[in-house]
């Protein structure tokens, strides 16, 4: 039935996911939530003016319309699914999956339920995040989220070239200095907490460094990408040309 | 620091998921979680001797010694994670993900919860199973589906090209005829629900059809395939080799 209906709000056709961007100017280098070459299937992206990382980090209610606005406009268009570049829009989940018929999934942090089931009861997740002092388990129940594990909240915040990049944007990224950064946090996550059964990568900035982590800690690592992927992967199910 | 140890219990090496199978004879075509073609890496397959349905169904515990022996000796082969062949093995979920060390994720209903959070508050969430009767609270429960999500449920198990394809042991199956049951019945579910959201198909059997379930509803489907494919991922991240 090869017969195709013009959709009279799309530009262009075959976007798979659309993604809301803080409103932020700096890299976003391959495996970067905001880099198109991440994804092996086409996404769009829209900033949502105003929502800067600062603000979304602090908190910034005000902005939930601004996101369903944002998340209804992608639908119109045709995408199958919604996410972001921030874990810290956890706090618009809510608001954009109510706006759209499309599966939303805004943050990293949706997973946590999930891993925290696969690696049984009582081991500890660590959550690399850009930002500790905002993200508590505060943060995440007030999301729906109710941790059962121990949960180890470690930041980048403090990290120079993180900090220079990504929280107070200098213009350049030397992603090898951020990786030795990253590694070196998940290192001592894993050094304080010997049985860490998984890490969880909040920052959409962090999946480069996310084969690093691996092979540096030994541990599943999930990330804004593995989210993405799994939303991706639902929404336009593969077929199968094997032999039995 | 290209030096590698030998696994003193290893066969082989490279596989990535272990996949504890059902005790039954059945044809496992291309898509089942069965069928080593389905996946983009290799997996590894052990059975868990007098693991019947019927048992597993109700999470008989005089299969605990064998699932978890079974996920050790898989475990001992080097896998970096361990699933299975039946939506119900998530009767053994907490008991193994406590036994061994890689994440456990048994069941396509451990997404679930994920699936839902990926749902606005007024939609509801379908659930295709091979079979409602041993689909129940218990069941569900375990899967840690918050209470508040409507779920709409229909089994295969008055199906009979279904159940006279998937009895044990079985023949043959006709593709063609299996799809057109389970597509019944998923517009059946879709027809139940005007504000479905998305369809997770508990059954191993059925991601061969995940397509044509997502074609006949316009819905996300996500299947046991999706959930494997998460744990892959994370417990096997790759660097990016993408563009700027």
């Amino acid at each position: 039935m090869p017969v195709y209906r013009t959709n009279r709000n799309a530009e262009s056709y075959g976007q798979s996911i659309g993604i809301l961007l803080l409103d932020a100017r700096m890299p976003f280098p391959p495996g970067d939530v905001a880099n198109a070459s991440t994804y092996r299937y086409p996404v769009v992206y829209r900033i949502v003016s105003g929502l800067e990382t600062d603000v979304c980090l602090n908190g910034a209610p005000e902005f939930a319309s601004a996101i369903a606005d944002a998340a209804q406009e992608l639908a119109r268009q045709g995408v199958r699914g919604i996410s972001s570049d921030c874990g810290f829009m956890l706090q618009y989940q809510q608001a954009a999956a109510d706006a759209v018929d499309v599966p939303v999934a805004m943050s990293s942090l949706l997973q946590l339920p999930l891993i925290e089931r696969s690696v049984g009861p009582g081991r500890p997740i660590g959550i690399l995040t850009a930002d500790s002092a905002n993200l508590s388990e505060d943060f995440l129940e007030r999301a729906g989220i109710r941790p059962r594990n121990p949960i180890v909240i470690r930041g980048m915040q403090d990290e120079p070239e993180f900090y220079s990049s990504i929280l107070d944007p200098k213009g350049t990224m030397d992603t090898d200095l951020i990786n030795q950064e990253t590694v070196a946090k998940a290192l001592s996550m894993k050094e304080e907490h010997p049985d860490l059964g998984a890490i969880l990568l909040e920052c959409s900035l962090l999946p480069p460094y996310a084969a690093a982590v691996q092979q540096a800690v030994g541990v599943p690592v999930f990330d804004f990408v593995s989210l993405i992927d799994y939303l991706q992967a639902g929404t336009r199910p593969r077929r199968y040309q094997g032999f039995m | 620091m290209p030096v590698y140890q030998t696994r003193p219990r290893a066969d082989a090496y490279g596989y990535c998921v272990g996949i504890l199978l059902l005790d039954v004879r059945q044809p496992f075509v291309p898509g089942d979680v069965g069928n080593a073609t389905s996946y983009d890496y290799p997996v590894l397959y052990r059975t868990v001797p007098g693991a019947t349905p019927d048992r597993v169904f109700v999470g008989d515990p005089e299969l605990n010694d064998a699932v978890i022996e079974t996920a050790r000796e898989l475990e001992a082969q080097g896998v970096k994670g361990i699933s299975s062949d039946c939506g119900f093995f998530i009767n053994f979920q907490d008991l193994l993900a406590e036994a061994v060390d890689v994440p456990v994720f048994l069941s396509s209903l451990l997404q679930l919860p994920l699936v839902s959070s990926f749902l606005g508050r007024d939609q509801s969430l379908g659930v295709l199973t091979a079979n409602t009767a041993a689909l129940g609270n218990q069941v569900l429960e375990l899967s840690g589906i918050a209470p508040e999500r409507e779920l709409v449920i229909r089994g295969m198990q008055d199906n009979p090209r279904w159940n006279a394809a998937f009895k044990d042991p079985a023949e043959e199956v006709d593709t063609d005829v299996i799809e057109h049951e389970v597509v019944a019945e998923a517009k059946a579910l879709r027809g139940s629900s005007p504000r479905l959201g998305a369809i997770v198909l508990e059954c191993s059997l059925m991601p061969p059809y995940a397509r044509a379930v997502h074609e006949a509803t316009g819905l996300p489907v996500y299947d046991f395939m999706t959930l494997i494919n998460l744990f892959q991922r994370a417990t096997h991240q790759r660097p990016y080799q993408g563009y700027y």
